[in-house]
């Protein structure tokens, strides 16, 4: 849905450009692990930056402009590439994983000292990205967005569209999802016997 | 499964926000007493942080696709170049 479009005077265009352009590489990383392939994260990146031009005369400046934008990005996700891609809204979670899955699995292993740590650290880039790609939405985007962008419970909750309570609940099952897909990562790459 | 006394478990309730920096003063402040004298509490709680380091650093994304600045840039001027119409 078109918005209204705002003419940006000189001044305001100046201050998108000084402000919003240098959040680029950090939003089309977002992009990409919300749309899991390049092409449709530089669609949606390009998307994104559209909308907040229109919308920026009815930016608040002083107010969280990262946030702001994070939230287009991720409006911008849900409304379109979820459905293109087909992937089902999952509002289950895993529920029934143990509290240190990864940690007490790693040291049943009889792993010494910081040998957990290490075995974390041998799990391929790629295979890192793929394990927090394939959370399903509910849970890949809190994570994406308090681990890999680093904002606060309330800031997710305002990008998000939720509340804390539910941020927080889907931070803690999306990281449970998160240690079981890199432990099953670690047992498939050799790493430690499964 | 957590070996050590029914405190480390309360304790350890708190590690997720306090790892993510959402823990108040006086959480932050028991926390820390505990796990200066419970080496496995610490042991969990410096494999979380490494672990929420280690997803940061590898999930990251510091290259983009060549050209995708420019095209954007170009695109911006063109939107508002060719669009007072629909204003």
């Amino acid at each position: 849905v078109a918005q209204t479009a705002i003419p940006l005077d000189d001044v305001t265009r100046a201050r998108f450009e000084r402000d919003v352009l240098p959040l680029l590489p950090s939003l089309y990383g977002a992009a990409l692990r919300m749309t899991r392939n390049p092409s449709d994260a530089e669609d949606l990146v390009q998307e994104t930056y559209l909308r907040a031009f229109r919308g920026f005369a009815g930016f608040t400046e002083g107010t969280n402009l990262k946030a702001w934008l994070y939230r287009i990005l991720t409006n911008g996700y849900i409304n379109s590439y979820r459905k293109k891609q087909r992937e089902p809204q999952t509002v289950e979670g895993p529920d029934d994983l143990d509290e240190w899955y990864l940690f007490d699995r790693l040291g049943a292993r009889n792993v010494e000292g910081s040998a957990e740590e290490a075995v974390l650290d041998r799990i391929p880039d790629a295979d890192v990205k793929v394990a927090l790609e394939s959370l399903p939405e509910n849970f890949r985007i809190p994570v994406l967005l308090a681990d890999v962008e680093g904002f606060s419970y309330k800031e997710i909750a305002e990008i998000m569209g939720t509340p804390i309570g539910t941020v927080m609940s889907r931070l803690h099952r999306g990281r449970k999802a998160l240690e079981k897909a890199l432990w099953d990562t670690a047992v498939e790459r050799g790493l430690i016997d499964g | 499964m957590v070996e050590c006394g029914p405190e480390c478990e309360e304790i350890l309730k708190g590690i997720e926000a306090y790892l993510d920096g959402e823990s108040g003063g006086a959480a932050i402040e028991a926390i820390e007493l505990h796990l200066s004298d419970c080496h496995p509490c610490m042991d969990r709680t410096e494999f979380r942080r490494h672990l929420k380091e280690l997803v940061h650093d590898r999930c990251v994304e510091s290259e983009l696709p060549p050209g995708l600045a420019d095209r954007i840039r170009a695109s911006l001027g063109a939107r508002e170049a060719g669009s007072p119409t629909d204003a």
